[in-house]
């Protein structure tokens, strides 16, 4: 097996040049799918389309919602907030919200606030997908988007949240907070069901085959089937399902302005702490325990919430933010052990 | 001032391309003798002037080495500008993942590159390891089979707290899964994970731990241990020499026709990682959900062999089978010293049927056991479950085998190579089984659809 000395050393170096054109090649063809980018091809048609952009030097645009969340959405659609874009002729990426944005201006909000979505990506499939899958967020179409409102506002009479409101009260008149009663350990009521504060990860056909079949996704389960309490109802169904997929454990954080804070916690729901028995907590939150029931009339909440409620102003009678849980039981049961966790 | 200053400023100015030459290439200055212009060369820290034909041929070692050492200097140079933009906190990690992956330039191409040369180099370390085992490589050299055992255990370590930082429901709990795991380690299990995870749950401390180990402290200590492999290698005079008469007669001087090789190599591996990179992103999963594992969360892949036997159970499954297995790996070059089939794959012909012997009874008997000791293991007895453990079995069957198959060969490479065979075979099968894992610990085919989910 002698090797010839002068052939192999040319051999080599004839393989050393051939492997460096083939890196060389293989970097530059990197390089030029890099820079082929979708965003870069929607900016250029933009000003094909003749209409001015409002940032003068192009590129990835980016802000901060008040989610604290980065967006970069406005990078494609570039005229999501003009006025004078909102024209049916104006193609897609480009065309105005459709709607009028009263009270969520798009400087503040944003767009994934209500959209959801990854609004970090830059590639629309994974821009309008549920973050981190390649499933498309079902929050994109009506009237699922209602789910979005209870990222900031708990389900009330508000305009636009109809039907959100629908699906907590169904939630309640099913009994369905009676073994899922959403409380901050997840736990409570009478426990037979599993924690749902973070059910709004799961997909739409998950949270109906779920509510149809429960053992379709899970063939333990004992929970009764709702096939039959829909039947004539799926109105009702899409309510319900709007609901349940508005239960996200992590929410807008309190930064939105205080009429939004008045109106209903920012960053907690109060169904997390007051389920109440089923039917009880809708419309209004309850205690559940007796010796306060009994007394309402005469007990204001800032003598057990001092420093929690607000006794006149804007927000006043309305509970912002419970920060201390339970803290107040000790003003009538001096033996109890100090705050026992949440 | 004088003017001989300015003669001379201008003479070495003049003389500047020339002194560029000799002085930038300290070899290559044409007054040395041509033996001692060689010697100064820095190639030779590296390698012996002359390698035998032998140590040549593209089969002798695989270049694994070599492709491991190049995956690492990707990783470190991709590690780098990874760390420019991600931020080791747990509210900030998963975004500044996302910008790197969606937003910055070249962004998810040097993470895909990251990512895929870690797994790369994995596996190629393992890959290694069974070479130098198989064609009897640590023999006189119990030192630096150490030193590549502990290398071994850096990369792993690497990859482990790197699995943790991209901050997804996969990396999340797949660390939350394989750290549980070192509570079946007596003694100091329970003070080792605290150590690592700074609490009793993955935390923040525990990303900015991981994240410490990741950049700094793992890292530093592969470089060295690294320095010392190269350096004992080249000391012990490279590749270890055949045994058989006249096979390494043959000499070729290691510059060019080993030199070139290893860079022929090299810019191989660069090509077709950059090359994968490119067209395969890494992936960034959900961000994590801290109170809803996934059904099944697994290990990585590299410990999934670890997490499918301590599913039998834990004490056998979590620290005998593994611990054995290091333990046999440490002693192996002490207590094996003989002095045939060095440098041979799988040694002569005698060796290469016990090879095949232990290949098939391994997989025999991983099946079987799979087949039968399963179910028995069901019960809530511990002492039951560890005992019907697969894991106990192809134990036993490997200290069987290495008993056996020594006092029957009268050998202890056969008996080691036995040994180790049995090992590998429930290793790489136990890995298999984890990967065929579904819902529940349940076994689905990959063409099977898992029910539930998302």
């Amino acid at each position: 097996m002698a090797i010839d000395h002068s052939k192999d050393a040319a051999r080599l170096r004839a393989g050393l040049l051939i492997m460096s054109l083939a890196l060389l090649l293989v970097l530059v063809l990197v390089a030029l799918r890099s820079c082929r980018t979708e965003w870069r091809g929607h900016q250029t048609a933009f000003r094909v389309l003749g209409a001015v952009p409002e940032e003068r030097a192009l590129g990835i645009i980016q802000f901060e919602n008040c989610a604290k969340e980065m967006e970069r959405c406005t990078t494609c659609h570039l005229g999501a907030a003009r006025e004078d874009l909102a024209k049916d002729e104006i193609p897609l990426p480009f065309r105005a919200h459709p709607a009028p944005l009263a009270h969520h201006v798009h400087k503040r909000f944003g767009c994934s606030v209500c959209h959801g979505g990854t609004p970090r990506a830059l590639e629309s499939e994974i821009a309008h997908a549920a973050p981190g899958t390649g499933r498309i967020d079902p929050l994109h179409r009506q009237p699922h988007i209602q789910a979005s409102c209870a990222r900031c506002h708990v389900p009330g009479d508000q305009p636009g949240m109809e039907r959100l409101k629908k699906g907590a009260e169904l939630y309640l008149s099913l009994g369905c907070a009676i073994c899922h009663p959403l409380t901050r350990g997840g736990r409570g009521g009478w426990d037979f069901g599993t924690d749902l504060r973070a059910l709004g990860r799961k997909s739409l056909a998950y949270l109906e085959a779920s509510l149809v079949d429960p053992t379709a996704n899970f063939p333990q389960s004992t929970m009764p089937s709702f096939a039959t309490t829909f039947e004539n109802h799926p109105e009702a169904l899409v309510d319900l399902l709007i609901y349940l997929e508005s239960l996200v454990l992590e929410r807008a954080e309190a930064r939105c302005n205080r009429r939004d804070r008045s109106q209903g916690l920012a960053g907690v729901n109060c169904t997390t702490c007051h389920s109440g028995d089923a039917g009880r907590a809708s419309g209004r939150f309850e205690h559940r325990c007796p010796y306060i029931l009994e007394r309402e009339e005469q007990l204001n909440c800032s003598r057990c919430h001092p420093d929690s409620v607000p006794e006149s102003g804007e927000h006043r009678g309305i509970c912002p933010v419970v920060r201390e849980h339970r803290k107040g039981c000790n003003v009538c049961h001096d033996d109890l052990p100090k705050v026992e966790g949440s | 001032m004088k003017p001989s200053f300015f003669s001379a400023l201008w003479s070495n100015l003049k003389s500047l391309p020339q002194t560029c030459r000799t002085g930038l290439r300290p070899g290559g200055e044409k007054a040395l003798d041509p033996g001692r212009r060689l010697r100064r060369n820095f190639v030779y820290h590296l390698h012996a002037l002359k390698v035998s034909e032998r140590a040549l041929h593209p089969l002798t070692t695989l270049g694994l080495g070599l492709i491991t050492a190049t995956l690492f200097l990707v990783l470190i140079v991709t590690g780098v500008l990874l760390m420019i933009y991600y931020v080791p906190t747990p509210r900030e990690a998963y975004q500044s993942m996302q910008d790197i992956q969606y937003a910055v330039a070249f962004g998810g191409f040097v993470r895909a590159l990251h990512r895929w040369a870690a797994h790369g180099m994995v596996l190629t370390v393992l890959l290694h390891l069974a070479r130098v085992v198989f064609t009897a490589s640590y023999r006189r050299r119990e030192l630096n089979w150490i030193m590549g055992i502990g290398l071994g255990a850096c990369t792993l370590g690497l990859a482990f707290t790197g699995y943790l930082l991209p901050w997804d429901q996969l990396s999340f709990w797949a660390v939350s899964v394989s750290t549980a795991m070192l509570d079946n380690v007596p003694l100091i299990g329970g003070g080792l994970k605290s150590l690592l995870l700074g609490g009793e749950i993955v935390s923040a401390a525990t990303l900015l731990r991981f994240y410490t180990l990741h950049v700094a402290l793992l890292p530093a200590l592969l470089l060295l241990l690294l320095a010392f492999h190269f350096w004992r290698i080249r000391k012990d005079g490279g590749l270890v020499a055949s045994s058989a008469a006249g096979e390494d007669a043959e000499t070729l001087p290691a510059w060019p026709h080993l030199v070139l090789r290893e860079a022929v190599l090299v810019l191989s591996v660069l090509a077709i990682v950059c090359l994968v990179s490119a067209w395969v992103a890494a992936p960034l999963g959900v961000p994590p959900d801290f109170h809803a594992p996934g059904n099944p969360e697994k290990a990585p892949w590299y410990f999934l062999w670890v997490q499918e036997v301590v599913s039998y159970s834990s004490v056998v499954g979590g620290f005998v089978f593994p611990g054995l297995l290091l333990l046999g790996l440490l002693l192996l070059p002490f207590l094996e010293r003989e002095n045939r089939d060095a440098g041979r794959w799988f040694g002569d012909r005698r060796c290469r049927r016990t090879i095949v012997v232990a290949l098939a009874v391994g997989v025999l008997a991983l099946v079987v056991f799979e087949a039968f000791f399963v179910s028995a293991g069901q019960t809530a007895d511990p002492l039951m479950r560890d005992l019907f453990n697969p894991a106990s079995g192809m134990l036993v069957l490997a200290v069987l085998a290495f008993g056996l198959g020594g006092w029957l060969t009268g050998s202890t490479r056969s008996a080691f190579l036995l040994g180790f065979v049995v090992m590998l075979v429930a290793v790489v099968g136990f890995t298999v089984m984890g990967l065929l894992r579904g819902p529940d610990w349940v076994f689905y085919w990959p063409w099977e659809v898992w029910p539930g989910g998302y």
